[in-house]
């Protein structure tokens, strides 16, 4: 699965519907040059972790700088992989 | 003068019982508002909003600024917090919600005004049960005194929360199962029949002054005429007087604001909760403000929405009289021409919407469907 397609499908949700956001298209974008803002990341990482089942103590722990950081935790604290990107969308909707 | 120009309500008439809480009672709700919340990714008050966040209006709202605008955030009794709720046993309503930010109401309400364009001034208030008619005195203040051009009102609150539930079956404020397996059903200013049952509802609404309207750039569907919220000398914060002091207040209050006669008050909103308290200085209230005029209420139908109820019911109303009808109270066991046990046409004249909130407070808003 391509993490970051999925991750801005993801960031699509977090972020309000009226606001601009600009696809990621590097793992090593940082979050503060991003059209993220601090309570869309943090949506961002409940989303991120209830996907790949990773328990909220954990999530709150999560101070990933890029896309790449991100990715880095994920494969570190996960539990599972989303089936799909289909399958992850459904999942937080 | 001002204008209600848009709204948009959310209200229900299904009812389920919820048998697994500790005060056990029907409610009138959206059980889809509930859905997959265990998992803490989903708040049931922001599923509530939904309903009446109607996409296209809020799009449209944002493109097309018409100067000054506000955005008030009508929260009611502030339930919507959900931080630390009262759960002696887990419900079929118990959950926790992951991201607590958006569970303080002014979080919700800056990301909610940038979104429909109101960023000149978002505020929340929390007047309980009169929030949103409460609502009608600033959408007032702020256009006639600080020239607003626009303000924006969204109330809702969650009313089948645990929190809500057990305080209002505790306090024995709503109908329980107990109440209705006896034979009462809810209905107001009613010999027999009395009380409420909570529910969930939302209203979203733009209220215009006359340079939009005259600019050609909204469409009047009401004016409000006047709105003014009152308090009453009583001792019992969640009391009210019988001879309806707070209810008088406030109807003087508005008429005053309005500069118009009692006289030309023809029908009438009530806040109309059914409780033995409320029929009496409701009722009071109006009998000695008033000469002639129909009342009705909406609560039997809908359930008490709590915060949202005064300025939903309204719009509701406004629903109702663009048919021609004003609704009866449902199950009156007498006939009523006056506090209504059937519908009638709509006499015309000033519509006088009336709500009332624990803490003694009480809100009075006058509109006219004549522009």
């Amino acid at each position: 699965m391509n993490f970051i397609e999925l991750f801005n499908k993801v960031a699509k949700v977090a972020r309000p519907a009226h606001l601009e956001f600009i696809p990621f298209t590097s793992m090593e974008e940082r979050f503060t040059e991003s059209s993220l803002d601090s309570l869309d990341l943090l949506m961002m990482s409940f989303y991120m972790c209830e996907i790949y089942d990773i328990d909220d103590e954990t999530a709150k722990e999560l101070n990933p700088e890029t896309v790449q950081e991100f990715y880095d935790a994920v494969q570190l604290h996960k539990k599972r992989d989303p089936e799909s990107i289909e399958w992850a969308m459904e999942f937080i909707k | 003068m001002i204008y209600l120009t848009n709204y948009r309500t959310a209200a229900s008439t299904h009812v389920d019982l919820l048998d697994d809480i500790d005060y056990p009672q029907k409610v009138h709700w959206f059980p889809d508002t509930y859905k997959r919340v265990s998992s803490g990714l989903f708040y049931a008050p922001h599923k509530l909003a939904e309903k009446v966040l109607d996409s296209e209006l809020v799009k449209h709202l944002r493109e097309n600024k018409v100067g000054k605008t506000a955005f008030i955030f009508a929260s009611g009794n502030s339930h919507l917090a959900g931080i630390g709720p009262r759960i002696k046993k887990p419900t079929q309503l118990t959950y926790e919600y992951k991201f607590l930010p958006f569970t303080l109401t002014q979080v919700y309400a800056g990301r909610m005004a940038q979104a429909l364009g109101a960023t000149d001034h978002i505020v929340t208030d929390s007047t309980a049960c009169a929030s949103s008619l409460k609502a009608m005195m600033d959408v007032q203040t702020l256009i006639k005194m600080y020239g607003f051009d626009r303000v924006i009102v969204l109330s809702f609150e969650d009313a089948v929360s645990n929190s809500v539930l057990e305080f209002f079956g505790e306090a024995q404020a709503s109908l329980t199962k107990k109440d209705e397996e006896a034979g009462v059903l809810p209905s107001a200013f009613d010999e027999v029949n009395h009380g409420f049952r909570v529910g969930q509802g939302a209203v979203l609404a733009v209220f215009d002054s006359p340079k939009v309207v005259f600019a050609g750039k909204s469409t009047p569907l009401a004016s409000l005429r006047g709105a003014y919220t009152a308090s009453e000398e009583c001792s019992n914060a969640i009391g009210q007087l019988e001879d309806g002091q707070g209810f008088i207040r406030a109807i003087e209050g508005a008429l005053e604001v309005a500069k118009e006669s009692a006289y030309r008050v023809s029908v009438v909103k009530t806040h109309g909760t059914g409780t033995l308290s409320n029929n009496k200085s409701e009722k009071a209230a109006l009998l000695t403000t008033l000469k002639d005029f129909v009342a009705t209420s909406y609560k039997a139908k809908i359930g008490h929405t709590m915060g949202a109820s005064g300025l939903l019911e309204t719009c509701l109303l406004i629903d109702d009289l663009k048919r021609g009808v004003v609704p009866k109270i449902e199950n009156r066991t007498t006939h009523d021409t006056q506090f209504l046990s059937h519908d009638v046409s709509d006499p015309g004249g000033l519509i006088l919407s009336l709500a009332a909130g624990m803490g003694n407070v009480y809100s009075a808003a006058l509109l006219s469907m004549e522009i």
